[in-house]
């Protein structure tokens, strides 16, 4: 367990040292300044139509991360925890802080908003539940996406090119996948494999407060694609190692 | 089979239709200390990274009669991480374990060992290629593994450093660590490895010297006019090659036409023997 924290402390602070999360900061920021620059707000809307925006950017993070990957310094680190899933493991959780980061962030903006127009920003009264919701929500839309975007690791898909076009695509369709199947419901068939984040905002659709079962359940869905396809990622670069 | 550490069976290697290693079979016992040598792009880090399990070979398995080893690993090329040296180092030594104020000390002891004391709170980003590489031997050398693997260890580094991760390793050798190093230098081969294996042509083989042994003689003379046959200009004098049978004969002729020899060394014509 030791090590699988220290694997996933080492990553985090190589992340944090490269100045490569100052882009993706810059982007964030814009896009909450943009979401909750009209008042007053719909605080479910608010949050849902976030945790759409956070699928697609998170996704870009763990891909952009997953490039970035120095395989020698990596191999390193790998042999020094001796167990293979241990080190994925570490490289798992590693993504789940910087989720948990970015989630925070995107959870606390709309909090603070408030606060700065006087509790006048939204239509109606901010609770704490609208915090714990939107919490579970992000996180849940960020681990997913982040996972998504790794899983095409350079170890598994050699040629980048077509690992970056598929994994645009797949994110892409796990967000619109809400109105995909509106359309056409046989896609179900085939669209099984991504989350359908666009489900949470079709299912709260015009609603005026959370509820916190169904956030829960979403945010558990969410949370085991993510780490399913953390599981099969891994496995998938352990063995096609070259 | 207690011994064994590493097994390779029937291991091959193939990258885009190019056998760069035949099908072997190998055994690494416990406590020996092995190096792999060949030209450039034969193969050694290739096999090294088998020998881990970092690479999946394409015919063939890895095993670990006696549960796999802890691998401590510097590669050929040790590449600089956004953290400042003395940063790295501790995220190396927690992975390994190490409790807090025994990893600062040995940080602090390694880098002055190795003339780095002054780089621990530099980035590792602006440090030399020389520098780096010390760097990737003090991660290696940070905690005490089962087996080692030094991909070309020193690469780029001085004099100093080398006599330093020469005794460094002799002394994990003394403790019963397995030392697989892959590299060019005999010096290194000979203080730090019982035996040698060459990767030649895709085939893994042990290595046995044919030694035939050339002596490089730098001479001096006033007044030379015409170069003599099978001499060169070196510098302010020239120089000489010279068989191993026939140095004496000839030295003692040179002495004799008003020759000065200022200085001698030698270089090996190694060919690889049969087993």
């Amino acid at each position: 367990m030791k090590k699988i924290w220290s694997v996933a402390k080492y990553k985090l602070q190589y992340y944090g040292k490269g100045y490569t999360f100052v882009m993706p900061l810059i982007i964030i920021c814009i896009f909450m300044r943009f979401m909750y620059s009209v008042k007053p707000m719909d605080v479910v809307s608010g949050y849902i139509i976030t945790v759409n925006f956070l699928f697609l950017f998170m996704t870009w993070i763990g891909m952009t991360e997953t490039n970035r990957e120095n395989r020698a310094l990596e191999q390193i680190v790998e042999l020094r925890v001796n167990k293979a899933w241990a080190y994925f493991a570490g490289k798992m959780l590693f993504l789940l802080m910087l989720s948990l980061i970015i989630a925070a962030l995107c959870t606390v903006w709309p909090f603070v908003q408030n606060i700065i127009e006087k509790g006048t920003f939204f239509k109606r009264e901010y609770l704490p539940e609208d915090m714990v919701n939107g919490f579970l929500l992000n996180l849940g839309s960020a681990y997913s996406g982040v996972m998504l975007g790794s899983f095409l690791h350079p170890d598994v898909c050699r040629d980048r090119k077509p690992a970056i076009a598929l994994t645009v695509l797949f994110a892409l369709l796990a967000d619109l996948q809400g109105i995909l199947l509106l359309t056409k419901p046989v896609l179900k068939y085939i669209l099984w494999f991504l989350p359908n984040v666009a489900l949470v905002g079709l299912h709260y659709g015009n609603e005026e407060y959370f509820k916190l079962d169904v956030s829960l359940g979403y945010f558990c869905i969410l949370m085991i694609y993510a780490v399913v396809y953390g599981i099969i990622g891994s496995l998938c670069q352990y063995k096609k190692r070259a | 089979m207690e011994n064994m550490q590493i097994k390779l069976e029937n291991v091959s290697k193939v990258y885009d239709g190019r056998t760069i290693i035949y099908p072997f079979h190998f055994a690494i016992q416990k406590g020996s200390s092995i190096a792999i040598v060949g030209h450039n792009g034969c193969g050694k880090s290739t096999l090294i990274k088998i020998m881990a399990g970092l690479i999946q070979p394409t015919t063939g398995k890895i095993s670990y009669p006696n549960g796999k080893p802890m691998f401590h690993y510097l590669p050929e090329k040790f590449y600089p991480t956004p953290l400042k040296t003395r940063e790295y180092l501790e995220r190396m030594g927690e992975i390994d374990g190490i409790p807090h104020k025994e990893l600062k000390k040995k940080i602090e002891v390694l880098a002055e060992d190795f003339y780095v004391s002054e780089f621990l709170d530099t980035s590792m980003k602006l440090l030399s290629k020389g520098t780096l590489q010390k760097i990737g031997v003090i991660q290696a050398l940070l905690s005490e593994p089962e087996v080692m693997l030094l991909d070309e260890p020193l690469s780029g580094q001085d004099i100093d450093s080398k006599k330093v991760f020469i005794h460094k390793i002799n002394k994990l050798r003394e403790k019963g660590i397995t030392i697989v190093i892959s590299c060019h230098e005999k010096e290194l081969t000979d203080a730090l490895t019982e035996k040698q294996y060459i990767i030649q042509n895709g085939y893994f083989r042990e290595y046995h010297e044919k030694k035939k042994r050339e002596f490089c003689l730098l001479l001096e003379k006033e007044n030379v006019h015409k170069i003599p046959e099978g001499m060169e200009k070196y510098g302010t004098g020239f120089r000489l090659w010279v068989s191993e049978d026939e140095a004496d004969s000839k030295i003692l002729n040179l002495l004799q036409e008003g020759w000065s020899l200022k200085g001698m060394y030698y270089e090996e014509n190694m060919e690889c023997g049969e087993i």
